[in-house]
């Protein structure tokens, strides 16, 4: 970008002017409360639409509010020219000359719109452009004055860095939800794991351990018989309450194969209920539109009589105001109500036939809705029905088991032989020891009933436990690659910064050495975050032990090495840069701008007549203070 | 390394591309040196640089925590 043209109206102290800029050095000089630095804030604002604050710090750059009045900036881009116009207001607009004319290609008052075409046309972006290419007066100081977090700010935001950051901290919000999601999974594990400890295996194996020698025991006392007899009395209970629940549901089927077959009915039902949903509706309408058309009728009835009589009856005149009739009309008439009347009819019996089918499908309907209620409810026993039966059969076969291990089969059933035995054995052991002991056995099987109930729940937990494992598994893995992917966004940004420091770093430490200000020097950007740090002759050197002067060379050197490495606009604006020098830091200054101006435009301020005198030759921008 | 970024307009694409080359080689790297994270496999490391990619294309305001932790678990499952 090459700059050729300031035009400046009612901005800052001039009610309407044009500056002329050339290639190479462009001198604004004069005194005091002359206006140079309105200038130089004229520049930036054009391109950034803010002042140059007096912090080097991005949120007050951002924060700023703009000047009043106009300023226009013609500038030369890729062989192209252009004029930008920046007013309050926030208008701003770009023109571009096309054979030798003007014309407007961007006319806008959206800042973020703004920012983005200057970004993308001319990659203009105000920070950027107040760190490596503006060098407002006393800067140095401020800069320096900044904590170091500041200047990673402003660090990260001219490195592109600040993207970065953000993914780093979407990352590090996902991780936190990884773990969040660890600790809840975690604690259904624990709590799962400890029922799933407190498994009542070995208690079980216990009692029915016990139980067998109590029922030896009684077995013993009492002979196999009465308790064969009792298992036998139990087989023929448990097998009837099997045979009722299974002819309940026999019945409950009521010519379904199964429960899949009575669902399947019921989907169908459901779907057919679904599709003559709105059927209400229509009849209503339908019922409705008859009315109508059946008040339709009558009006055309009555018409057509009054007409016939009119012509039948009377003398050939209107009864009321007495005109004559021309009956041929009325005829003609009485004959197009019969024909409107006789399609009316056909139409209405139509729809008459139409609301006796809906009227009937609604009717089927609701019996359809009715009978879904009615197998709705059966679905709902017969799987009461099929939980009910698996346990009794359950019970049915523990029974046969017992029975089978004591010799009896099946068919064997509790007979007088058997019923004698048991009184029998009865009326022998009929003593307080032997009730001790059944009730003991009782009291047993109760406890061990109750267990073997906790165990089948505690073996769903089991079974929960480890699909709760496997998912614990998933979400350790996914916090484990967050943790990776938020190290990884962390190296990255420090490579990036080592990439783009390390030659930022060369090329400042290039500068100092052709400046031979400090003899053999070492710079590190990196350790502080862009506060140079320095090593002269190998000694550390803090910036604060630095004489002012050598502050603004250091300072200067580190402004254009930045513009090096991150892009410059291809010119320098230094506001009052000898400002404090003694005379052989202003010829060294000087020096300076003069190598820079080699392959950079640069606008300079100053009221030295020295700095005039050294730059001799430049193109010269005289200002007077205003009386 | 110089950017004129003035004269590149697709330069946030380049950027974003060597950004992504970079991550990548910074994950391999982590992944060399901490034992911690031997465990995670080729689908994993997959999903992270696509969750990275994702993140740094959409910002920071279009891109909610809920849907990298989505991105990872749901690209590794499959």
């Amino acid at each position: 970008m090459r700059l050729e043209r300031l035009r400046l109206k009612t901005f800052g102290c001039f009610q309407q002017q044009d500056f002329e800029l050339s290639d190479g050095i462009n001198l604004i000089f004069g005194p005091n409360f002359s206006g140079k630095s309105t200038l130089v804030n004229a520049i930036f604002f054009t391109l950034t639409g803010k002042p140059i604050v007096p912090r080097v710090d991005a949120a007050a750059i951002k924060s700023a509010k703009s000047y009043s009045g106009t300023a226009g900036l013609q500038f030369v881009e890729d062989g192209e020219r252009y004029m930008l116009f920046r007013g309050t207001g926030k208008r701003f607009q770009l023109r571009q000359e096309k054979e030798g004319e003007w014309h407007i290609v961007f006319d806008e008052k959206r800042i973020t719109v703004v920012e983005a075409t200057l970004k993308d046309k001319f990659g203009i972006m105000h920070d950027r452009l107040a760190l490596t290419t503006f060098l407002r007066e006393g800067e140095i100081f401020e800069f320096l004055a900044r904590q170091p977090a500041t200047r990673r700010d402003i660090l990260f935001a001219l490195l592109g860095i600040d993207r970065l950051i953000e993914v780093r901290e979407r990352f590090i919000d996902a991780r936190r939800l990884a773990k969040r999601e660890r600790s809840r999974i975690q604690a259904h594990q624990n709590s799962l794991r400890f029922s799933a400890q407190n498994a009542h295996k070995t208690e079980i194996e216990k009692i029915e351990a016990k139980l067998k020698e109590l029922e030896t025991a009684d077995s013993m006392e009492t002979g196999d018989a009465e308790l064969i007899a009792e298992w036998k009395q139990n087989r023929e209970q448990t097998q009837t309450q099997l045979n009722n629940l299974t002819q309940e549901r026999t019945e409950t089927l009521s010519g379904f194969n199964n429960i899949s077959h009575l669902r399947e009915m019921m989907t169908t039902i459901e779907t057919a209920v679904k599709e003559a949903v709105g059927l209400e509706k229509e009849r209503e309408e339908l019922i409705q539109t008859i009315g109508s058309m059946d008040s339709q009728i009558a009006a055309l009835t009555k018409v057509r009589d009054t007409l016939r009589t009119l012509i039948e009856n009377g003398d050939g005149h209107c009864p009321t105001c007495h005109q004559k009739i021309e009956q041929e009309i009325v005829q003609k008439i009485i004959e197009e109500k019969e024909t409107e009347k006789s399609q009316l009819s056909t139409e209405l019996d139509v729809h008459k036939k139409t609301l006796t089918e809906k009227t009937d499908n609604l009717e089927s309907r609701q019996e359809l809705e009715q009978r879904l209620r009615t197998l709705q409810t059966k679905a709902t026993r017969l799987e009461q029905l099929e939980q009910d039966i698996a346990k009794v059969q359950a019970e049915l076969d523990t029974i046969k088991t017992r029975l089978s291990e004591k010799g009896v089969s099946e068919g064997d059933k509790t007979d007088e032989s058997f019923t004698n035995d048991v009184q029998s054995a009865e009326s022998i052991t009929e003593n307080l020891d032997k009730r001790q002991l059944k009730a003991q056995i009782a009291s047993e099987r109760k406890k061990l009933e109750k267990l073997k109930q906790e165990e089948a729940v505690q073996l769903d937990r089991l079974e929960r436990l480890q699909k709760v494992n496997a998912e614990a598994e998933q979400v350790e893995r996914t916090t484990l690659s967050l943790e990776l992917a938020c190290a990884g966004v962390d190296k990255t940004i420090e490579t990036l910064q080592r990439q783009i420091l390390k030659p930022a770093e060369e090329e400042l430490h290039r500068r100092l050495e052709q400046m031979e200000l400090f003899g053999r020097t070492r710079i590190d950007l990196q350790k502080q975050h862009l506060l140079p740090s320095v090593k002269i002759d190998g000694v550390d050197r803090s910036l604060m032990l630095l004489s002012g002067s050598e502050k603004m060379f250091l300072y200067l050197c580190f402004k254009v090495a930045l513009a090096k490495v991150l892009g410059n606009p291809g010119f320098f604006v230094f506001d009052d840069p000898t400002l404090h020098l003694d005379e052989q830091r202003k010829t060294l200054m000087v020096d300076f701008i003069r190598q820079l101006a080699e392959d950079h435009q640069v606008v300079v301020t100053s009221y030295d007549e020295e700095v005039r005198a050294g730059f001799e030759g430049a193109h010269l921008i005289e200002m007077k203070r205003e009386q | 390394m110089e950017r004129k970024i003035h004269k590149d307009k697709s330069m946030d694409t380049v950027l974003e591309n060597e950004t992504r080359e970079i991550y990548k080689a910074e994950i391999e790297a982590i992944i060399q040196h901490d034992p911690k994270y031997i465990t995670l496999g080729p689908d994993e490391f997959e999903a992270i640089v696509s969750a990275f990619e994702f993140t740094l294309k959409n910002g920071r305001e279009k891109v909610r925590a809920q849907m990298i932790y989505d991105l990872i678990q749901e690209k590794r499952d499959n």
